[in-house]
């Protein structure tokens, strides 16, 4: 084999000598294998000690072509640590955290990195456009969920952080972690049902996403520990049609309306209302951690919405269509499933002497879920009042309305 | 409890949830590890003695169906098809031993490596970064098939998707922290999202793929050269035991309960085998880059790649036996006759 003149030249650039070069001629080498040797700036010590390896066993190391060393992505990369570690935000800089307003790859190269030519199998992919699932900050978004993890099974006082309650409260309680532990499972199944099609350009987000499917899976877990841990037992299932509102989605936009903007905000007020009227510490506490949680996915819901808005053409035209279908969806499930509304008047009445106290309560809950909802959309630049779902506003004004 | 309830006629008030007749009066204390999933399978709220699951909706095991509920049409209706029987403690494992990239690694250990060192472990970890990246999306893809009556796998599945999550972005963190960066990217994982059921992808992606994983993690210490690279590897492994330990125990529950399907398993084997065993294209110690890099770090640099390559062959060894292992485990033993010539010639002899 004979060295081209410039890996030659590369090899005199790294001290190579004259000798070395023959002796790598003289082996079963290829020159592409040389000069990647070269591109990785190996001293001649070193080259010639594997040139040696490869004389003394030229079948299987002639095969060997650092062809790694040719990529074409950048080089020289190095992310500092930061305050709270290595963040992702950290190693977002360069073209790695450059993300593109379309992906260009089916395939499974990550950001930064370019397809092999000769090795490229196209997957199933669908979503290649930022603005279909971006949002400003979801690096650290996801590094904050993780900071906020916690553990159900431990982190929540089983053995003394409850009480003996009276039967209609408890059931009232059992009720509510039913219903809200069949939301947790299908938030968990309708998230994950959209990882598939997000392309990698975007991990980022689905990284996220990952951290909304392991909270929603604690909603799951935890309430129907609660609802069976104090004596009680499980409720009636909810309606599920707010359910259709999630799985009839056929954006992902449009999903994500109506779970992390929709049905969050009305989940948050919802939750610190029940820390609010806990009967017991741990219902507090469990209801708190919940909140925290559900205060992060609306906070990417808002911040996806924002990009959509601003850079998807019929971005603002879209949102208020789906925002109308995600609120006919929850007002249809709160309007028809009772047991959660009843469930909540009995709480907030501490029990059934005084139940139109509890009613009273409901309403000004609605109140707040409304106010806060449209204070959101109002952050957002939208101006939802006038289309508003009327069954969510009459909510107010007649909490038991159907 | 502490007294009945006192009814109280309301007008648009139906309180009838008050009276369901779902079982109450569940009574359990905390252990040592809390309250666990396990602790609260009890009753008629329990897993146990349900083959089959109940009407295809969203409610939770044990709750009160509504019967105006909207079908969900794409669940499996067999226990078998989703089940593990290890799932509920699987999960709880998971939450207890989840970890941060972020800060439970040592990043200060990276110091600067040789070019051929530092870009042999970036080729390792965009390969990896790849295949983890597929690893959550299938079992993304599936969770919405569990039926809620069989949630804990849903549940199980979930923190898998957190721990790929993990996976992809520790991988990632590795090759952007120490003065490389990524390499071209080659097949990776892809042709797993070509499975279609369940079964198959527990085969393939749990049993198959994380399998080979997680013995080449496992063996981290010996392509690492600093303390951070060491603890991403063996925290890592750590995570792709549970997964193994998921795909193993749903396999074996399939042999177990449904043994007519053993030759269907065999089958997604013969095909996965195949891949590994005759195409470069889905292994990461055959695979010609992901080879090469791993030689190198295992020798510790290209002078030594010939001592690297012979601990990659102990390594694909290990692999390929505690491959066996694991099919002896599930019932499908009599794989050792089948293998793929080119993973049987590893296997050890039998004691």
């Amino acid at each position: 084999m004979e060295l081209k003149e410039s890996t030659k030249k590369r090899g005199h650039l790294l001290g190579w000598s004259n000798e070395l070069l023959t002796k790598l001629e003289a082996s079963a080498l290829r020159d592409a294998t040389v000069s990647n040797l070269a591109y990785m700036r190996l001293p001649s010590d070193r080259v010639n000690a594997f040139v040696e390896k490869v004389d003394a066993n030229p079948e299987q190391m002639s095969r060997i072509t650092f062809s790694f060393i040719r990529t074409r992505s950048e080089r020289g990369v190095k992310a500092e640590v930061g305050p709270e570690g290595l963040t992702l935000d950290r190693i977002n800089i360069g073209t790695y955290g450059q993300v593109p307003d379309t992906w260009p790859y089916e395939n499974d190269a990550p950001r930064g990195s370019h397809p092999a030519p000769e090795n490229y199998a196209p997957g199933s992919y669908t979503i290649f456009d930022k603005s279909e699932v971006w949002a400003e900050g979801v690096d650290v978004l996801y590094e904050d969920a993780i900071r906020d993890r916690w553990i159900p099974a431990t982190d929540l006082d089983w053995a003394n952080g409850l009480k003996e309650l009276p039967e209609e409260l408890e059931r009232a309680m059992c009720q509510l972690c039913t219903t809200y532990s069949s939301h947790g499972l299908v938030e968990q199944k309708i998230i994950s049902k959209w990882f598939e099609p997000i392309s990698y350009g975007f991990h980022d987000v689905k990284l996220f996403l990952g951290t909304q499917v392991y909270d929603a899976g604690h909603k799951v877990e935890a309430l129907r520990k609660r609802a069976l841990a104090n004596g009680g037992g499980l409720g009636q299932a909810p309606l599920g049609t707010l359910y259709r509102g999630f799985y009839g989605s056929l954006k992902l936009t449009e999903m994500l309306t109506c779970l992390d903007i929709v049905y969050k905000s009305y989940e948050l007020t919802l939750f610190e209302a029940n820390r609010d009227y806990a009967k017991t510490d741990l219902d507090a506490k469990l209801f708190d951690l919940m909140a925290r949680d559900s205060r992060r996915h609306l906070e990417y819901g808002k911040r996806h919405l924002t990009w959509y808005m601003q850079h998807h053409p019929r971005g603002r035209e879209n949102v208020q269509f789906w925002l109308g279908r995600g609120e006919a969806s929850l007002s249809n499930e709160i309007r028809h499933s009772h047991a959660e509304r009843e469930a909540l008047v009995v709480l907030f009445a501490d029990g059934l002497e005084k139940v139109s106290k509890g009613v009273e309560k409901l309403g000004q809950l609605r109140q707040k879920q409304n106010v806060e909802y449209i204070t959101l959309m109002d952050d957002l630049g939208i101006d939802r009042l006038p289309q508003f779902n009327p069954g969510l506003a009459k909510m107010v004004d007649d909490p038991l309305a159907v | 409890m502490a007294s009945s309830p006192t009814f109280v006629e309301a007008p648009g008030l139906n309180f009838d949830w008050l009276n369901l007749d779902t079982e109450q009066g569940m009574r359990i204390q905390a252990g040592r590890r809390g309250l666990t999933l396990e602790d609260v399978n009890q009753m008629t709220y329990g897993v146990e003695g349900k083959p089959e699951a109940g009407i295809a909706v969203f409610g939770p095991r044990g709750a009160k169906a509504d019967i105006r509920s909207p079908r969900h049409a794409r669940q499996y209706k067999s226990k078998a098809d989703v089940w593990s029987e290890s799932a509920m403690l699987l999960y709880e494992e998971a939450q207890q031993r989840q970890w941060a990239s972020a800060r439970d690694i040592p990043w200060e250990t990276l110091k600067p490596l040789p070019d051929d060192i530092e870009w042999a472990m970036c080729t390792l970890c965009t390969f990896l970064t790849q295949v983890e990246f597929i690893a959550g999306d299938l079992p993304g893809r599936f969770m919405e098939q569990v039926h809620p009556d069989f949630f804990e796998s849903q549940l199980f599945l979930g923190t898998q998707i957190m721990d790929e999550g993990r996976h992809l972005d520790v991988f990632r963190k590795r090759a952007l922290s120490n003065g490389g960066g990524m390499v071209d990217a080659g097949f990776g994982a892809i042709n797993l999202l070509s499975v279609d059921d369940f079964t198959e992808m527990t085969a393939l992606l749990h049993l198959v793929g994380e399998g080979f994983v997680q013995t080449l993690f496992r063996m981290g210490e010996l392509i690492s050269q600093n303390d951070a690279e060491k603890k991403i590897f063996r925290l890592s492994a750590q995570d792709e035991s549970r997964h193994l330990a998921f795909g193993v125990t749903h396999l074996k529950y399939v042999m177990d309960t449904e043994p007519w399907r053993k030759e269907e398993l065999h089958h997604y084997l013969d095909i996965q085998e195949g891949a590994l065993g005759e195409s470069q294209q889905a292994s990461l110690t055959t695979n010609p880059t992901t080879g090469e890099a791993l030689a190198i770090l295992a020798g510790g640099g290209v002078e030594h790649m010939d001592e690297g390559f012979m601990k990659l062959m102990i390594m694909r060894k290990r692999q390929i036996n505690e491959y066996m292992h694991r099919l002896e485990v599930i019932g499908l033993g009599d794989r050792r006759e089948r293998m793929a010539p080119g993973m049987r010639e590893f296997l050890d002899p039998v004691k």
